[in-house]
């Protein structure tokens, strides 16, 4: 596992691929001049306004890393990222790596439990690759990667993200996977759990994550999630996204955004 | 004080350095000036959620001065700062004129710091109650504690959320009457209920019509130096206020959505002088109009 860079980078980066995988869900591929390697899960992209009349940066997580190039997921939901989703082989301004990665540095648990709430689902593909490879590589026949994955239909999942084997879906209408709230499926698979040693890393609603730490918290289970708050330059300096948390303010940009559950004052965050 | 060139961040969008420096291309020691984020007396924790916006083809902001106090500041920032080489200009904001007095006092004895900006304009404290700037009596004696507790040149930072417009002559002329050697202008303009936000301050280029018509007033009254700022982007921009008359100026929501714009600037700026045989900044102005 590595630690966070320190430098930053800012480049013009191309659009390689871009391709729906879901109802106003794109993967976007981006190039990037150096080393993928200094990514880690977790860390984000800041990406310069596309909009004429927008002035502050839009935060995506890395949801997987190639050659010479990264990905990203993003869910159309405003007029920039309606942009971002019909560029092809274009320039944009980028910069990054944004924030502190994967701050697992526990390694000593059973099963890595991934739990995704919609595009929170980005960063936790990432996370995925990560963990699956070295518990590979481990061969130990401990660290299991498993893949929780929720949302509201069948037709705003994109089934192109996880292996079938390590993935469990849920959706809200029932149309794919466990009907229900994916905190629903989570609630039903831990109570199942007796003896065994879960990690949890989270990314979706806040409402979702709150619950999801608040059970872990009540079992015992070390919880991370990875929050979002607007940003206006995803560097640290504007501090439009810090929060109160328990040991004192907090930049989501900089000093996450990936954070440990029991960091988390949930009132706090908007 | 002397700047090697007029390209200094605005206050709040530079921090202290240290996130900025970490940007390969970025070279602090080219800058004019290095201007911190506002210092006050205690630790803030300013604002809470939601604290900023886009709108108007510009954002709003409400961070309500966070920070870690001055103490603070000055023991692991300002140490930072100081090793590029280019003048700091510390930036202080107090909530009465005792806190300015003690802020003042405080920087005055650092070497390190090259001058004092009074921010007596910030919009969001307190609940947007009315700031020191926005009456030319409260500015003069907020100018004058400053003053009397530096040797520091004083820079006072002036609101434009002023009624009426050309009170802004008056608030700056009672500033320098009071002793400041320079004025910044504009700070973010007042709005209110913004994305869920009660008081916040916009910034971005919709503010630029707003500050070089302040600007304008402000230089017809005083004779003292300009850091005009407000919406400036581009190379452009920043000629335009200083052919209005600006001596600086100081890049403040652009930051945001490009890294490296400061670096950009200055050498545009430089190209743009070494092709029209510019080598005194004061042969710019009066060229619009």
């Amino acid at each position: 596992m590595k630690m966070t860079e320190e430098i930053m980078e800012v480049w013009s980066g191309e659009i390689l691929k871009n391709l729906q995988r879901a109802t106003d869900i794109f993967e976007v591929e981006i190039s990037c001049p150096f080393d993928t390697k200094r990514f880690s899960p977790g860390q984000f992209v800041s990406i310069a306004p596309l909009a004429q009349e927008s002035v502050m940066s839009r935060p995506f997580s890395i949801s997987s890393v190639h050659d010479s190039s990264f990905s990203i997921l993003i869910k159309t939901i405003g007029k920039n990222t309606d942009l971002l989703s019909e560029m092809q082989k274009e320039q944009i301004k980028v910069w990054g790596p944004c924030g502190k990665g994967n701050p697992i540095t526990d390694l000593r648990f059973d099963e890595l439990w991934l739990i995704g709430g919609g595009i929170g689902i980005a960063p936790l593909v990432f996370f995925n690759k990560v963990f699956s490879d070295y518990e590979k590589e481990c061969r130990s026949g401990r660290g299991r990667v498993r893949v929780f994955y929720g949302s509201q239909s069948e037709e705003d999942l994109d089934f192109n993200l996880f292996p079938a084997d390590s993935v469990e879906y849920s959706t809200d209408d029932g149309t794919f996977g466990s009907p229900g709230k994916i905190t629903e499926l989570f609630i039903k698979e831990i109570e199942m759990i007796r003896s065994k040693k879960i990690t949890v890393v989270t990314c979706g609603p806040n409402i979702m994550m709150r619950q999801i730490a608040r059970i872990c918290k009540h079992r015992d289970v070390p919880c991370f999630v990875i929050l979002e708050q607007p940003m206006a330059c995803g560097t640290g300096i504007c501090l439009g996204c810090s929060v109160k948390m328990k040991s004192g303010m907090k930049r989501i940009c900089k000093d996450g955004p990936v954070f440990p559950a029991e960091e988390v004052i949930w009132d706090e965050l908007t | 004080m002397a700047l090697q060139n007029p390209i200094m961040p605005a206050s709040g969008t530079f921090g202290f350095g240290e996130e900025v420096a970490a940007f390969a291309g970025m070279d602090l020691s080219r800058l004019g000036a290095m201007v911190g984020k506002t210092a006050t007396l205690e630790p803030r924790d300013g604002n809470p959620q939601p604290r900023i916006c886009e709108c108007e083809g510009g954002m709003v902001n409400s961070i309500g001065l966070e920070g870690k106090g001055i103490d603070y500041i000055l023991e692991y920032n300002v140490p930072f700062m100081a090793s590029f080489g280019v003048p700091i200009i510390f930036n202080i904001s107090g909530f009465s004129l005792n806190d300015f007095a003690l802020l003042a006092q405080k920087a005055n004895s650092v070497k390190a710091i090259s001058a004092i900006e009074g921010n007596i304009s910030c919009p969001n404290v307190e609940g947007g109650k009315i700031p020191f700037g926005s009456t030319a009596k409260a500015a003069s004696e907020v100018t004058t504690v400053i003053c009397e507790v530096t040797d520091l040149p004083v820079i006072i930072k002036l609101t434009p959320n002023v009624e009426p417009k050309s009170m802004i002559g008056e608030i700056a002329s009672a500033v320098e009457e009071a002793g400041a050697d320079a004025i910044s202008m504009i700070n973010t303009v007042k709005r209110q209920n913004i994305g869920g936000i009660p008081f916040c301050g916009l910034s971005g280029p919709p503010i630029k019509p707003i500050a070089l018509e302040l600007i304008k007033i402000v230089l017809e009254q005083i004779s003292i130096p300009v850091i005009g700022m407000g919406g400036i982007s581009c190379l452009e921009d920043v000629l335009e206020f200083l052919q209005l008359g600006c001596s600086a100026v100081a890049i403040g929501t652009a930051n945001f959505s490009n890294p490296l714009i400061m670096m950009e600037i200055i050498n545009g700026l430089e190209k743009y002088c070494q092709d029209n045989q510019i080598y005194d900044l004061t042969q710019l102005r009066g060229i619009v109009e």
